[in-house]
C-alpha cells in the first residue's frame, strides 16, 4: 500500500480549530484509507490528486458549518448574550474606549484616504468619456511643457486623430467692480475647450471659432457663482447675465455663456473664461498654452501620438530661426495622470501609516478579547456541559467583538466625516482634486467592509479558542487557567510581537520625516527671513497701459513707501522665494547644447537692484545692476546665483559669460554681469537648477512688493495699503505674507506628514506597550506559585525579576527584530520626501528600536517587580 | 425552526448507510456513493453532512477502536436513527406524489 500525500500544515491547523484531536486523527485516517482504495481503482496519480483536493476541502467546509451554527443561534439567546457582553465591556471602560477609539481612528483614517483614492484613481475625471482626454505637450527627453501658439495653430490645422481640441492659458489682471478693483486670476480659453471636455453650459453658448480671431469682439463665459456675485443674479441658469459686460483690465468682455459653478479639476476655482484671441505668432516660443485633446473613439492612442510627432517634425524647419532644439517633439499623457500628479505615492504612505495603526489596534483588541476568553474558560466549560453547542458559544463570544466593531465603525465614520471636511482645507497644496471629495456610499461601504474585516480578525480567533474549551478537562479547575493556558499565552505573545513589529516602521518613518522636517527648517533659506514683508500689487492696464507709465508709478510708490515709518527698504520683483519662480531655457555661448539634446533651464526672476538689499542676498562676484542697464539700447544683462554658476561653470567665474535667452537667436546675446547668493524658488531644500535675474522689474503690472521692516509688520501693512490707495485707488493688494509665513507655507507638506506619522506611531507604540504590559501581568499572575516556591527556596527577588523581564523582553526583541526588517523594506517609499536624511538611515532606525526597547523594558519592569516582591506565603495561600 | 425536508445529498448519504447494512463509516460510503452516482464524491462533504445530521438527531455515531486485524486507526461509525428513517420515508412519499402519473410521459420525452 502506498502512503497518502502529506496533509498540509494549514489544513491540520484549521481542522484542529474545529475538531478534537481524536476526531481529526480518525477523519484523516479514514481519508487515508480511501486513498488506498483509490490507488487500486484509479491509480496512484489520480488517488494522490483526489486526496489532496479533498483534504483541502475540510477547512472551508468546517468553517461554513461553524458559520451556519452561529447563524442559527436563537434570538433570545443572542439578546441575552448581547446584554452580558455589553455589561462585560462596560466593566472595563478604559480598555473598551481605547479599542473603540483606536480602531475607529484607523477605520476613519483609512476611509478618508480611500475617499481620495476613489476620487483620483477609481472614479475617473468628472468629464464624460474622460479616458479619451489627453494633455498634448511639448516633450524633450527630460521634461514636458506646454505648447506654443505656433504649435496650437499647426495642430489645429493638420491633425485628424482628435475629435476636439481645447486650448487655454492662465492669466491674471484686475477685475473692475463697482467698489473699485480686485485681482482676478482667470483663464483665456480658445473656442472649443468646453466642448472638448464635454462641459454643458447652463445657458448661452461657447465662443464660436471666429470669436477666437485676434480682431474679434472680446467675449467671456462666466460661472454661475461669479454671475451671482458680480451681477447679483439669482435665477438658476444665470441667463440674465448674458449680454452683460465684465471689465477686466482695460477690456470690456461681453458675457456669452454661463457655466455650472464647478468646472471640474482642470481649472478648479476658476470663474472667468475669456475667449482666447490668438495673435499670429512671430516666433516659435513662448510655450504657454495648455492643450487638451479628445481622441476619436476609432483611433488608437499610439496612432494619435504618431500623428502628433509627425506634425511636430513637419513644422520644425519652418521655425528653426527661433527654435533649434530638434530633440523636442510633441507627446501626450492621459489627463487624469496629469491632474493626479504624484499623489499615488503620497496616498500609499498615508494609507500605510493609517493601515498600520489599524492593524496594531486590531491586534490589541484581539489580545484583549483573548485574555477575556481565557478568563471565562470555566464559564464556557459549564455552558458546554449544559448542552450549548460550540457554535452557540462561539456566537456568544463573537457578540463582544461585534459590539466593539460597531463602536469602531461609529467612531470611524465620525473621523471620516471630519477628515473629509478638514482634508481639502489643509492638504490641497499637496494633494490634487480634494474639492471633489464627498462622503459617498462607496466610502461608507469601504468603512463597513474594513470594520467587518477587523471584527473577523479580532473576534474569530478568540471565539474559536473559547468555544474549544470543552476539550480541556482542566477548564473547570479555575485558579491557574484564569490567566489562560499555554496556547493562549503563545497566541498573546505572538500578537504583541506582531504589534511591536508593525510599530517600528511607523516609528522609523515618523522619525525620518521629523528629522527631514527639522533639517528643512534649519536649512539656510538664502535670504533674511525676519522682518520681511511681501505683497502683490496689481495695476490695471487701463491706468498704466505701458512699461513707461508703470515705471513712473513704481518710482513714486517705492520712494513714498521707503519714507514710511517702520520701513527700512522696499523693492519690486516677479518671483518670490521659496516657491515662486518661472522656468526659462537658455543656450550658453561657451557650451552650446549638442544636437538632439535639450537646452538647460533655470528659474527666471525679474528683480530690481534694491531687491537684493531687501532680501539680504549678497553679491558674490561681478557687479550689481546699474541704472544704465535699463536703457532702451543697453545690451541685455543678468545676474545669476551661485547655484547656477556652480552648475554651469564649476571652478570658474561665471561673470562675462553669454547665452541665448529662450531660443531667441535673432536677439543680442545676454551677458552675466554678476553672481549673487543662492535663493530657492522651487521650494525649500530643492536642489534647483539655479536662478537668473533680469532687472526690469519696475515695468511689471503685478509684481511682488518686498519690504524690509524695522519692527512690527502689522502697522506697516496698513500704512503701505493707505499709501498705495492714494496713488491708485483701484489697485488690488493680495498675497500679503511675512517672510516666516512664506517659509512655513513652503513646509506645509513635510510638517503635516511628519505630524501625522509621528502621531500615529505614538498611538501605535502606546497600544503595543499596553499589550506587552498585559501579557507580562498575566504571566506574573499565572506563575505566582512558581515564583513563591522559588522565593521560599531561597531564590533572590532580583533573580525572579530578571527571569520575568527576560521573558517579556524576548517578545519585544522578536518584535523589534521583525520590525527592523520591515522598516528597512518599507521606508524606501519615503525617499523623495526626505531632505538630508537617507530612508535607510541606521541612526534613526537604531534610535527608534532603542526607544521601543526602553519603553518595552518599562512595561516589563512594573509587573516583574510586583512578582519579586510577592510574599511567598501569601502567594501560595492564594493557590 | 429546523427545515423539515432533506437535501438530495443528505438523502443519498442516509440511503447509503442503509444499503451498507445499517451502520457504516465514511470510506465504504464514499466508495458506494461513487459507484451509484458515477462521480467523485468528497469525503469531507460526506463527513460534514453526517455530523450535521447528527446534530439534528437523524443519525447516531460511535467511535470504534482500532483492531489488531483490521483498521489501524479509530473510525466513526454512523447509524440512521428512527427519526432519520422517518424523515427519509417522508421525503420519498413527497416525491412519489409528484411523480404520480408522470412516469410514462417523462420516459417518452427523454427518448
Amino acid at each position: 500500500m502506498s502512503a497518502a500525500p502529506r496533509v498540509p500544515v494549514w489544513v491540520r491547523w484549521a481542522m484542529n480549530r474545529f475538531l478534537s484531536a481524536r476526531e481529526v486523527a480518525s477523519t484523516l485516517g479514514e481519508l487515508q484509507e480511501l486513498h488506498a482504495y483509490w490507488t487500486e481503482s484509479v491509480g496512484q496519480r489520480e488517488a494522490d490528486r483526489r486526496f489532496r483536493r479533498q483534504v483541502r476541502q475540510y477547512p472551508f467546509r468546517l468553517l461554513l458549518r461553524a458559520g451556519r451554527g452561529v447563524a442559527n443561534v436563537r434570538p433570545w439567546a443572542s439578546l441575552r448574550s448581547l446584554k452580558q457582553s455589553t455589561r462585560s465591556l462596560v466593566r472595563t471602560p478604559g480598555l473598551t474606549a481605547a479599542i473603540v477609539l483606536t480602531v475607529g481612528i484607523g477605520i476613519g483614517g483609512c476611509a478618508t484616504i480611500f475617499a481620495v483614492v476613489d476620487v483620483l484613481f477609481l472614479k475617473g475625471l468628472p468629464y464624460p468619456d474622460a479616458d479619451r482626454l489627453v494633455w498634448i505637450h511639448s516633450a524633450s527627453p527630460t521634461s514636458q511643457w506646454a505648447l506654443s501658439a505656433v504649435d496650437v495653430q499647426a495642430l489645429d490645422a493638420q491633425q485628424t486623430s482628435f475629435e476636439a481640441l481645447g486650448t487655454y492659458t492662465r492669466s491674471a489682471s484686475t477685475l473692475v467692480t463697482d467698489d473699485g478693483a480686485e485681482r482676478l486670476v482667470y483663464i483665456e480659453a480658445a473656442p472649443g475647450l468646453f466642448a472638448t471636455l464635454g462641459i454643458q453650459l447652463l445657458s448661452g453658448r461657447e465662443a464660436a471659432r471666429a470669436e477666437g480671431d485676434v480682431d474679434a469682439d472680446p467675449t467671456v463665459v462666466i460661472t454661475r457663482g461669479f454671475a451671482a456675485r458680480y451681477f447679483d443674479i439669482i435665477e438658476a441658469d444665470g441667463s440674465q447675465a448674458l449680454g452683460e459686460t465684465v471689465r477686466i483690465g482695460a477690456t470690456s468682455y461681453q458675457v456669452i455663456g454661463v457655466l455650472p459653478s464647478n468646472f471640474g479639476p482642470l481649472a478648479s476655482g476658476t470663474e472667468v473664461f475669456t475667449t482666447l484671441r490668438m495673435e499670429p505668432p512671430p516666433r516659435k516660443g513662448p510655450f504657454g498654452y495648455i492643450t487638451v485633446g479628445r481622441i476619436r473613439a476609432d483611433v488608437m492612442p499610439d496612432v494619435a501620438l504618431a500623428e502628433l510627432r509627425a506634425i511636430s517634425t513637419r513644422i520644425f524647419p519652418l521655425w528653426v530661426d527661433s527654435f533649434q532644439d530638434d530633440s523636442v517633439s510633441w507627446g501626450m499623457q492621459n489627463l487624469d495622470e496629469v491632474l493626479n500628479r504624484d499623489a499615488g505615492r503620497l496616498l500609499a504612505i498615508l494609507m500605510g501609516a493609517v493601515g498600520g495603526l489599524l492593524l496594531v489596534a486590531t491586534a490589541n483588541a484581539a489580545n484583549l478579547l483573548l485574555a477575556r476568553v481565557a478568563g471565562r474558560r470555566p464559564e464556557m466549560v459549564l455552558r458546554q456541559a449544559l448542552g450549548a453547542t460550540r457554535a452557540q458559544i462561539a456566537g456568544h463570544l463573537l457578540v463582544e467583538s461585534v459590539l466593539l466593531s460597531l463602536g469602531g465603525v461609529a467612531v470611524g465614520l465620525l473621523v471620516a466625516v471630519g477628515g473629509l471636511r478638514i482634508l481639502p482645507a489643509v492638504a490641497s497644496s499637496y494633494l490634487p482634486r480634494l474639492s471633489e471629495l464627498r462622503l459617498e456610499g462607496s466610502v461608507m461601504l469601504f468603512a463597513c467592509a474594513l470594520t467587518a474585516a477587523c471584527c473577523f480578525l479580532f473576534g474569530v480567533v478568540p471565539a474559536l479558542r473559547g468555544s474549544r474549551a470543552g476539550s480541556r478537562v482542566d477548564g473547570l479547575g479555575g485558579g491557574r487557567s484564569v490567566t489562560g493556558g499555554a496556547s493562549e499565552q503563545r497566541a498573546q505573545r505572538l500578537l504583541v510581537a506582531g504589534q511591536l513589529a508593525l510599530v517600528l516602521p511607523l516609528l522609523t518613518g515618523g522619525a525620518l520625516l521629523l528629522t527631514s522636517f527639522a533639517n528643512l527648517q534649519d536649512t539656510d533659506a538664502g535670504f533674511d527671513v525676519e522682518r520681511l514683508l511681501s505683497l502683490r500689487v496689481s495695476l490695471s492696464d487701463q491706468a498704466f497701459p505701458d512699461g513707461e507709465a508703470r515705471q513712473q508709478f513704481w518710482a513714486m510708490a517705492l520712494e513714498r513707501i521707503e519714507a514710511l515709518p517702520g520701513v527700512e527698504a522696499a523693492a519690486v520683483s516677479l518671483g518670490r522665494p521659496p516657491n515662486g519662480g518661472f522656468n526659462n531655457n537658455f543656450d550658453l555661448e561657451d557650451k552650446p547644447t549638442p544636437e538632439n539634446q535639450s537646452q538647460p533651464t533655470a528659474q527666471w526672476i525679474i528683480a530690481e537692484k534694491r531687491y537684493f538689499d531687501v532680501l539680504g542676498v549678497p553679491l558674490v562676484a561681478g557687479r550689481m545692476f546699474e541704472s544704465t542697464d535699463l536703457d532702451e539700447d543697453a545690451p541685455p544683462v543678468v545676474l545669476v546665483d551661485e547655484a547656477w554658476a556652480d552648475r554651469h561653470f564649476p571652478g570658474a567665474s561665471a561673470v562675462g559669460r553669454r547665452f541665448v535667452d529662450g531660443g531667441q537667436v535673432n536677439e543680442p546675446l545676454t551677458t552675466v554681469v554678476g553672481v549673487v547668493g543662492t535663493v530657492p524658488y522651487e521650494g525649500l531644500g530643492e536642489s534647483g537648477a539655479g536662478a537668473v535675474y533680469r532687472a526690469d522689474a519696475r515695468r511689471l503690472s503685478s509684481p511682488f512688493l518686498m519690504i524690509r521692516v524695522l519692527g512690527d509688520q502689522a502697522p506697516v501693512v496698513a500704512l503701505v495699503r493707505e499709501e498705495l490707495r492714494q496713488l491708485d485707488p483701484t489697485a488690488p493688494i493680495t498675497d500679503v505674507a511675512s517672510g516666516e509665513t512664506l517659509l512655513s507655507d513652503s513646509l506645509t507638506r513635510p510638517r503635516h506628514l511628519s505630524l501625522l506619522l509621528g502621531t500615529f506611531a505614538t498611538i501605535a507604540l502606546g497600544l503595543a506597550v499596553v499589550g506587552l504590559y498585559g501579557i507580562m501581568a498575566n504571566s506574573v499572575e499565572r506563575r505566582r506559585a512558581e515564583i513563591a516556591i522559588r522565593l521560599a527556596l531561597g531564590g533572590s527577588p532580583r533573580g525572579v525579576q530578571r527571569l520575568m523581564v527576560r521573558q517579556g523582553m524576548l517578545v519585544a526583541a522578536v518584535g523589534v527584530l521583525v520590525g527592523a526588517v520591515l522598516s528597512v523594506s518599507v521606508t524606501g517609499v519615503l525617499a523623495d520626501l526626505l531632505y538630508e536624511v537617507e530612508p535607510a538611515d541606521p541612526l534613526t532606525l537604531v534610535a527608534a528600536a532603542a526607544l521601543m526597547l526602553v519603553v518595552a523594558l518599562a512595561a516589563c519592569l512594573v509587573p516583574s517587580r510586583r512578582a519579586a516582591q510577592a510574599e511567598p506565603r501569601a502567594a501560595l495561600g492564594a493557590q | 425552526m429546523a427545515r423539515r425536508g432533506l437535501g438530495d445529498f443528505e438523502q443519498q448519504v442516509l440511503l447509503t448507510i442503509l444499503r451498507l447494512g445499517g451502520e457504516a463509516y465514511s470510506v465504504p460510503m464514499v466508495v458506494e456513493m461513487e459507484e451509484r452516482t458515477g462521480r467523485e464524491v468528497s469525503q469531507a462533504a460526506v463527513y460534514i453532512a453526517l455530523r450535521r445530521m447528527e446534530d439534528k438527531k437523524l443519525v447516531v455515531s460511535r467511535m470504534v477502536e482500532p483492531t489488531a486485524s483490521g483498521n489501524a486507526k479509530e473510525r466513526r461509525y454512523f447509524k440512521v436513527s428512527p427519526a432519520g428513517l422517518e424523515r427519509l420515508e417522508e421525503c420519498r412519499r413527497t416525491m412519489d406524489r409528484f411523480w404520480e402519473g408522470l412516469d410514462s410521459r417523462a420516459e417518452g420525452e427523454t427518448r
